[in-house]
């Protein structure tokens, strides 16, 4: 017995489809959009904002490091003049 | 044209499209906002190369799929996905199906036919949908889904294929 060709079994199921109405639009639906659009507007923060803070941050950091490394230096002279190191260097060869 | 204007132009279509994928007019009205705030944002980058419409319709489909997408992982780790199961057709996706387009005595039928329409890849669902439901000419589709009129017919007998498989599976 021959099958049935797909064409014909799914010919009376696609048909169904096409009794789908057209839907209204509900009308607060364009607020809705709009009050969405300003919400982005509102949160979104300025690029320039951004690159300030950023560059602060930037010079904040600069700084902590210049000042760090000047006093490990500092700190390394005191405890050379305070403790006499021993020297090994003979002198009476 | 101003986003006004587009969306006077385009908002039945979006909305109706996208009740197609959701079959609910909570999740529709959702992604129709999504769709009009993507088009509002991206109105400056659009090149003209393609139409409007075909634009506003790429689109509303990318943002219909990635919605349900991220709806089926949400429900994925929800506790009460462990009760529904994604293989059988089961009474939870019945009553999902709130679409205000189809007259009642048609419901039933419909929305056995979305969830088989549902299951199908997400580029044979939406050939379903711009072909059989929308209306959309061969060529027009092809535009959409920036496929040859020659991938739309074969993609379309294949989607034909698997939802007459789905149709008989989950019948019984």
């Amino acid at each position: 017995m021959k099958k049935k060709s797909s064409n014909n079994t799914m010919k009376p199921t696609l048909e169904i489809l096409n009794h789908i109405n057209r839907v209204d639009v509900p009308e607060q639906l364009y607020d809705n959009i709009l009050a969405k659009i300003n919400s982005k507007k509102n949160s979104t923060i300025k690029l320039s904002y951004v690159n300030t803070a950023a560059a602060i941050l930037l010079c904040l950091f600069s700084i902590e490091i210049y000042l760090f490394t000047k006093n490990v230096t500092t700190t390394t002279n005191t405890v050379e003049t305070l403790v006499s190191l021993p020297n090994n260097t003979l002198y009476h060869e | 044209m101003n986003f006004q204007e587009i969306y006077t132009a385009h908002k039945s279509m979006v909305y109706n499209l996208v009740l197609q994928y959701t079959q609910n007019t909570e999740d529709a009205e959702e992604i129709t906002q999504d769709v009009f705030l993507k088009i509002y944002n991206n109105l400056e980058s659009f090149k003209k190369e393609s139409e409007l419409k075909t634009w506003v319709y790429r689109i509303t489909i990318n943002q219909a799929l990635d919605f349900l997408k991220a709806k089926k992982n949400r429900n994925r780790w929800s506790i009460f996905s462990a009760f529904s199961s994604d293989e059988k057709i089961t009474s939870i996706g019945v009553t999902n199906f709130n679409h205000p387009g189809v007259e009642l005595e048609q419901k039933e039928a419909l929305a056995f036919i979305f969830t088989c329409i549902d299951k199908l890849p997400e580029n044979q669902k939406t050939v379903i949908i711009l072909l059989k439901i929308e209306q959309l000419s061969q060529a027009e589709s092809a535009e959409v889904m920036q496929l040859s009129s020659k991938a739309i017919e074969s993609l379309f007998q294949r989607a034909k294929k698997n939802l007459e498989k789905l149709l008989i599976e989950n019948e019984g």
